[in-house]
């Protein structure tokens, strides 16, 4: 090994400027989970798939040369790709894309308007579970004792009372429409997220960085919303997901006992309930209704996997 | 402890009292009379009626007999059938229950191990299984599922083979139970397994686990003795009221299968302004779900040591 | 990779799902020897809806009358062969010139039986006298006492009995039906009754056994198949409550030598695929069906049948409250003018109902087949209501309506109310679209439970809602007596002193031509005024295996007699 001489070194200095810099841009904890939320390919896809979903909710009814009420008799229960017969129709000509139902409506237009209502009805009562559940649930799991106790048994009451007889009374006092009926899911809805905030809750409040952080004199509220909540996240995003679905469904379930969305309007939880009706005989009532809820929650699914990931402050590196 | 237990079943006793008052007096506001009927009943009769139910006399009076005779355990008599609502509730409870108890069996073992074993193997073919198991339950309604298995497994399976495999519908042996139960269970199943899934996940990235890990201990003792106790926190939470639920039975899966339980009675008692009936549903539901909960607090302290009950 | 792979899967899943379903839909067997029928030998499985309460005097639905005509015998009934009156526990009988005074002969020999099928006692006349006044008990509080108020002095006993302010004293034993001997019962009435016999053959008036019915207590008679004793062709041995009711074959029935069948399990179903599938599964014999599983049953060959219960249906219109735009007659007539009544048919129902010419079905006329023929006849085979849009027509009837109402077409404010199920929601669907196309009005449907559209609908809180009627006996007045100013179930408000009139001269009418004469003029008061909007007569579809060859019956008044049903070898 060649001797290399100490003269050939020199001490440079120290530069209080080189020290200082910084490498990496710093991140807060938002970009952070954008960047790795877009470095996520199936998200992205997922996304796109919503927004696809979204698009064709709004534009497809719109430029549709059917109505969605319009019922054509001559050709009920048509099977798919059915070209309309009937000239004294304004969509004389066209192709009914997706067939039409038991009394001759276009499939495709109502399939988008139901998804008009269903993905509406879907976002927002998630949105409202989200809200009031971790709120609510983060409240009681941190203070405990008589509070958490009395708030629990509220959960229980609440829980207890027939959702037909709520529906049934807030339908006296509400005109049916889509805001009856995220009122009415989200009356019940937001119960599973809050107990299950509530029992995270409780078992994080023992750990060391809460007590840190009570010791550092932070509020009650700060706790919860900083330190408590996000590390709550990865459940409670996989039951928003969960949620989305419930609330699709019990749209379903309203309009089945006369909270829905008035007639004809429909939804895809109300197209699907026609369907099943009739699937053996026609199958594609049922299926495409059924594949669109399916894709919905599949992308939604699949995003909030990604949120969890990079969301997640356990996850964060 | 059993100061703790005592505590909340004195609470347990004002809740479900509470929860009766709103009950009865929410009911009273539904719109309608329970003996309105297709053809018209003449005054005299309808009085007669009200008379036979103690419906003639102002309600405050009503709950307070009412409140007598549930504690002395009488639910009183169904306005529909005539029949006293203790019997009609233990009678088709028998069958929910039964049924229920297959579901939660079959969602909670199968839930669990799916979704531990794709939060282990994450990014494998099981994960992606589990996933899909889930996504299937999640995504159909027990509505269609159960149509959907009566047509497939219940029809078309005799139809190709000749031979009665799965009955199409009804009560009463083994095999009656087997589609409804897996129609029931498949959506606690879906949620059981992505909680587990995802919870499992936190557990095994946590400080204790690396711990464990390094210390040498074997893999199988890592996941049985310290991740899954931990892990399971969440499904017992969600659990306690899906039991109340799924043991009450549903009134979709019933009238699918055409099961004699419990589940439809929430439905019809409330459509026919059965007071009695819609009565007897809450006490028994409020009943069971507080008993679930209270359940799921102790398991709490049993399970995760890092909560302590309450003294 | 792994989520690309779920999704592919899924869509693999429901490919194949469909591919399934197209597989099915191709069935080599179709045709004949395809529904052998359930296995159980002797016995068959029979779809059956409400059967909540059967205790005979507490009955109302027509299901649950349906299994006390197969378990108890009133002292007459219907022929399961033409319809017509034929004895039962009563032998044979006489009326005075009057008509007034009617004496039955019982059946020696008739003996009560246990849900074991052991003999418990003879039925006597007592044991009517005793039924029919358990019937006017208040503290029963049965609804259908009113078939008992016939007899001389009933109403009068059950109003003084009620409590009823200013009611006079009336013993139970002036009630005018009394045991003459065990054997023999007179009874008298209270008014000349041109279909007595239509009364008494109603199940609600069955006989029941009293040493019996004070032993297990008036509460709990009928509340299990223990607790009821049993004198028809057949006896209850199990009942689950909202699901089946086992019947096995009484050997100490009077006709018992010609009752083949050996059990019926009436199956209650609230879904329809699930009653469907169990049919095509072989775990059914008789099942009602919807068009569209018609439709599926004729694809393959298998013969459908219908019969006529003699409903008719129809919209009623609230015609006494000036605020609604329903109000207006000419309004009406544009609506009833604009629906394509066999459009609806051949949309919603799918099968044979009839377009109603007229209101009432009336199952049997004077010289005609039935009562709807003869108002046919007397219009000059001219329906009164439209079967197919008359948009000409609709349309002058909607200019005068809009020009009495000051209002233009999009300010007619109409609201359907209907009561929740897939059938009246299309059904409404439909007619909304008829009013939208025809006559440009955008009216609204309100969908409620059922309890919550009839109290609407008795508080005259509603524009249009769609309901029906079912006749309780074989007359036209049955149904015409509704539209009177005081009747119970004229929700419309309606009320026209001529047409009063014209239904309590056909009551007190014995002339059978001159009295069918009086309803038909009735029938074209209503298509004036049109307090209703008739719109069909129904055929209710239903499907038998081949198992059940032949003997059953299903005809007006008696929507199912089994009784004397062939199986196949």
């Amino acid at each position: 090994m060649e001797h290399i001489d100490k003269s050939r070194f020199a001490h440079v200095g120290e530069s209080a400027h080189d020290r200082e810099a910084i490498a990496r841009p710093s991140l807060t904890f938002t970009q952070d989970a954008m960047r790795r939320l877009v470095k996520n390919k199936v998200a992205l896809v997922c996304v796109v798939i919503i927004i696809l979903l979204t698009l064709l909710s709004i534009f497809a009814p719109m430029l549709s040369p059917f109505d969605y009420r319009e019922q054509h008799y001559g050709h009920t229960n048509a099977p798919i790709g059915t070209v309309c017969d009937d000239d004294t129709m304004p969509g004389y000509g066209h192709v009914h894309l997706f067939g039409t139902d038991t009394l001759g409506r276009d499939i495709f237009t109502r399939v988008w308007m139901g998804g008009r209502v269903s993905l509406t009805i879907a976002i927002v009562s998630a949105l409202v579970d989200l809200v009031l559940g971790s709120i609510y649930g983060g409240i009681s799991g941190y203070f405990g004792g008589t509070l958490d106790i009395i708030m629990m048994r509220l959960l229980e009451i609440i829980n207890g009372i027939p959702y037909l007889i709520i529906v049934i009374l807030l339908m006296m006092i509400m005109k049916p429409g889509m805001v009856t009926i995220i009122v009415a899911y989200s009356l019940v809805g937001w119960i599973p997220m809050a107990r299950l905030v509530r029992g995270q809750v409780v078992a994080l409040k023992q750990q060391e960085y809460i007590a840190a952080a009570e010791a550092m004199g932070a509020s009650a509220s700060r706790i919860i919303a900083r330190h408590l909540l996000p590390n709550t996240l990865s459940v409670v995003i996989v039951r928003v997901t969960l949620s989305i679905p419930s609330a699709i469904f019990s749209e379903a379930y309203l309009s089945y006992i006369g909270l829905g969305i008035p007639l004809p309007m429909c939804s895809w939880g109300s197209l699907a309930q026609a369907g099943i009706e009739n699937f053996r005989i026609y199958p594609s009532q049922l299926i495409i209704p059924a594949v669109c809820i399916s894709l919905t929650m599949l992308a939604f699914n699949m995003f909030g996997d990604g949120l969890r990931d990079a969301f997640d402050p356990k996850l964060r590196r | 402890m059993l100061r703790y237990i005592l505590k909340r079943v004195v609470y347990a006793v004002l809740t479900l009292f509470v929860l009766i008052t709103l009950v009865f007096f929410m009911m009273r506001m539904l719109p309608g009379d329970p003996f309105l009927g297709e053809k018209a009943i003449s005054a005299t009769a309808l009085a007669n009626m009200n008379a036979k139910y103690g419906l003639d006399k102002p309600v405050f009076v009503q709950y307070l007999m009412y409140m007598g005779n549930c504690l002395r355990g009488d639910l009183g008599v169904s306005i529909t059938y005539n029949r006293d609502v203790m019997g009609i509730i233990s009678e088709s409870f028998l069958v929910s229950a039964d049924l229920g108890v297959r579901a939660i069996i079959f969602a909670v073992i199968i839930g669990v191990l799916l979704g531990a074993v794709a939060a282990v193997k994450r990014g494998s073919a099981w994960d992606s299984f589990s996933m899909f198991i889930a996504m299937i339950g999640v995504s159909v309604p027990s509505f269609i599922l159960g149509a959907l298995l009566q047509y497939f497994l219940g029809l078309q399976l005799r139809k190709a083979f000749g031979v009665n495999i799965f009955p199409i519908q009804g009560w009463g042996t083994f095999k009656h139970t087997v589609l409804p139960a897996f129609a029931l269970g498949l959506s606690s199943l879906a949620t059981v397994s992505r909680l587990m899934r995802t919870s499992m996940l936190d557990v095994l990235s946590s400080d204790y686990i690396k711990t464990a890990k390094s210390k040498g201990l074997s893999q199988g003792k890592i996941l049985w003795r310290h991740a899954m106790r931990n892990a399971i926190m969440p499904v017992v939470t969600v659990m306690g009221p899906t039991v109340a639920s799924v043991l009450t039975g549903t009134f979709v899966i019933e009238s699918i299968f055409n099961i004699p339980g419990l589940g439809k009675y929430f439905v019809t008692s409330i459509k026919d302004l059965d007071y009695t009936m819609i009565g007897g549903t809450v006490v028994f539901y409020g009943g069971l779900l507080i008993v679930c909960t209270l359940v799921v607090d102790l398991l709490y302290g049993f399970i995760d040591p890092r909560v302590k009950l309450e003294e | 990779m792994n989520n690309r792979l779920i999704a592919w899967l899924l869509c693999l899943v429901m490919l194949l799902a469909v591919g399934a379903v197209a597989y099915a839909e191709t069935n080599p067997n179709a045709g004949a020897g395809y529904y052998p029928g359930t296995s159980e030998k002797g016995a068959i499985s029979v779809e059956c809806s409400t059967m909540s309460v059967m205790n005979t005097i507490k009955m109302t639905y027509s299901t649950e009358l349906s299994i006390a005509r197969h378990t108890q015998d009133c002292l007459v009934k219907l022929s399961s062969v033409d319809n017509q009156i034929v004895p039962a526990a009563a032998e044979s009988w006489t009326s005075s010139e009057d008509g007034l005074t009617w004496t039955f002969k019982i059946r020696e020999g008739m003996k009560w039986v246990n849900s074991k099928g052991e003999v418990i006692g003879d039925v006597t006349a007592n044991d009517f006298v005793f039924a029919w006044r358990e019937l006017l008990n208040p503290t029963n509080a049965a609804e259908y006492y009113a078939f008992a108020t016939v007899f001389k002095n009933a109403q009068a006993y059950y109003d003084y009995a009620s409590g009823v302010e200013g009611a006079e004293e009336v013993k139970i034993e002036d009630v005018g039906f009394r045991a003459e001997d065990d054997y023999t019962l007179v009874c008298e009435l209270e008014t000349y009754l041109p279909y007595f016999l239509q009364y008494v053959k109603f199940e609600v008036m069955s006989p029941v056994y009293e040493p019996f019915y004070n032993e297990v207590g008036a509460d709990n008679y009928g509340t299990s198949p223990d607790t009821m004793l049993y004198c028809g062709a057949f006896y209850m041995t199990d009942w689950v409550l909202e699901n089946t009711i086992t019947t096995v074959r009484n050997p100490y029935w009077w006709d018992a030598e010609n009752v083949s069948l050996e059990k019926i399990n009436w199956v209650k179903y609230t879904d329809t695929n699930a009653k469907f599938n169990a049919f095509l599964g072989g775990e059914m014999d008789l099942i009602d069906i919807t068009g569209d599983q018609r439709a599926s049953f004729e694809a393959e060959g298998f013969n459908v049948s219908n019969y006529v219960g003699g409903y008719s249906f129809y919209l009623y219109c609230v015609v006494d409250d000036p605020s609604r735009d329903i109000g207006n007659l000419n309004l009406r007539k544009a609506i009833s003018y604009a629906f394509d009544r066999t459009q609806i048919i051949n949309t919603v129902f799918k099968n044979d109902n009839e377009s109603a010419p007229s209101f009432a079905l009336g199952i049997s006329g004077v010289n005609t087949e039935t009562f709807g023929e003869a108002v046919l006849a007397a219009n000059g085979g001219e329906p009164l209501y439209p079967t197919t849009s008359n948009e000409e027509l609709a349309k002058e009837y909607f200019a005068k309506a809009l020009e009495e109402l000051g209002k233009t077409a999009d300010q007619i404010d109409i609201t359907f109310m209907t009561s929740e199920g897939t059938q009246n929601e299309l059904y409404s669907q439909v007619m909304q679209e008829q009013l939208r196309r025809v006559l440009g009005i955008e009216a609204k449907i309100e969908v409620l439970t059922i309890t919550e559209s009839r109290a609407r609908r008795n508080a005259h809180n509603y524009d249009l809602f769609a309901g029906g009627w079912g006749p309780d006996y074989n007359d036209p007045m049955t149904d015409l007596e509704l539209w009177t100013t005081t009747n119970g179930n004229n929700h419309t408000g309606y009320s026209n002193a001529a047409y009063d009139e014209l239904i309590e001269k056909a009551k007190v009418e014995l002339d059978p031509v001159a009295r069918e004469q009086l309803f038909i003029e009735a029938e074209k008061l209503i298509a004036e005024d049109l307090p209703i909007i008739p719109m069909y007569w129904r055929h209710e579809d239903y499907v038998v295996s081949e198992k059940m060859a032949e003997g059953y019956a299903r005809l007006p008044f008696q929507a199912y007699n089994l009784i004397y049903t062939k199986l196949a070898e």
